[in-house]
């Protein structure tokens, strides 16, 4: 009875012991794509196509050693990121920053997108606390579409765009998130 | 019984859906569309063929005491891979079957061959026998999940095959479409098969 004990309990872990290896093996092999897939999931198709228009997901870059150098030197900046499209070809680079300048009520957090030669593909805000249906018109196309574009380089004055009118503080503010993106992209990325 | 009608008993006599109706909780959810039925029964399919191939083989090695949670553990091991592989590598199908790919673990088709006909026969029969009960288990997913998107949804595949103008029949896609449905469907093959017997 003893021995038989022992005999049907080492059967099963035997058996639970192969089956647990092939599946910590495959586990491992697909862990990847399947975080990969989640995180495409997790990304609004809006956002993507307003900040670079094609892509399917924002990659983090690469050279992680260059990020946290950035992260250290201009204490706005949250991450740099590659655009891909589906097929998975680079189509620029991504900043996310907050802005340096306050909103009516706080930082905003935006996405800045830039093509490979340099020009902003795109900008959108993915946080803010301004003033909802006043200081958020930000977040619309109507504003953000008209930095499409610009060289992405130069930092951009404040005579350079048109604010919004009675939200002068949050276009402000949004100005400073896309010049602190433009300042980490020439300096580091370019 | 020879080989190739070991591999048709499950697809025609013993048809899992139409004839033993097991596994039923899986069939009335999933088959909104075809596609998802499809993919539910290749996933099948894959479970059914491994577990059957490893509790073959393993017939003589597992005690009688401990073969019902030896089964589980084999039958939860693929579902696990077959679980993995489609998040890694069909998202979208894996997005829309949901909770119902682990529970393929529970689905008693897999344990009632793992039962019935792998733990007594051969390898290569056992491997014929997974194949026979899961293309039997995909044919009845496909007819069923098929009338319920033409009916529901005017469409196949997500391509329109009927015209704007029909009004899609919502209760062929909802639960009690299900149910309704797959009796028809039963009912056509009875009478079918006992004619043909006649």
């Amino acid at each position: 009875m003893k021995n038989n004990f022992i005999k049907l309990a080492g059967v099963l872990l035997i058996i639970g012991a192969v089956a647990s290896g092939v599946l910590a093996w495959l586990n491992d092999a697909t862990k990847e794509r399947i975080a990969m897939n989640e995180a495409m999931a997790s990304m609004d198709p809006a956002i993507l196509e307003a900040v670079m228009p094609g892509s399917v997901m924002f990659n983090e870059h690469e050279d992680t050693d260059l990020i946290e150098k950035i992260k250290s030197e201009n204490e706005k900046f949250i991450n740099l990121f590659t655009a891909v499209d589906a097929s998975g070809n680079e189509l620029g680079k991504v900043v996310r920053t907050w802005s340096t300048v306050k909103g009516f009520n706080g930082d905003m957090e935006l996405y800045v997108g830039f093509t490979p030669d340099g020009q902003i593909s795109g900008a959108t805000v993915i946080s803010h606390q301004e003033t909802e249906g006043l200081g958020s018109r930000v977040t619309l196309p109507d504003f953000t579409n008209q930095f499409i574009g610009r060289d992405g380089t130069a930092v951009i004055g404040e005579s350079d765009y048109d604010a919004i009118a009675g939200a002068t503080m949050s276009s402000k503010s949004f100005l400073s998130g896309i010049n602190n993106a433009i300042a980490v992209y020439a300096e580091y990325v370019k | 019984m020879n080989r190739f009608e070991i591999f048709k008993n499950g697809i025609t006599k013993e048809n899992p859906i139409l004839v033993q109706q097991v596994g039923m909780c899986a069939t009335l959810t999933i088959t909104t569309s075809l596609l998802n039925g499809i993919g539910m029964g290749i996933a099948v399919i894959a479970v059914l063929t491994g577990s059957n191939i490893v509790i073959s083989a393993l017939r003589k090695f597992i005690p009688d005491e401990v073969r019902i949670p030896a089964f589980i553990i084999v039958i939860a091991a693929f579902t696990t891979m077959i679980d993995l592989l489609m998040h890694a590598y069909t998202f979208e199908l894996y997005k829309a079957l949901g909770v119902f790919i682990p529970l393929i673990v529970v689905n008693c088709i897999i344990l009632a061959r793992a039962e019935a006909f792998a733990s007594k026969n051969s390898i290569v029969d056992s491997i014929i026998d997974g194949l026979g009960m899961g293309v039997g288990y995909l044919v009845a997913m496909i007819l069923l999940s098929g009338i319920r998107e033409i009916l529901g949804n005017g469409t196949i595949l997500g391509f329109r095959i009927l015209p704007e103008a029909y009004e899609p029949m919502m209760m062929a896609v909802q639960p009690p479409g299900a149910f309704i449905l797959l009796g028809l469907l039963i009912g056509v093959v009875n009478y079918l098969s006992r004619r043909k017997k006649a």
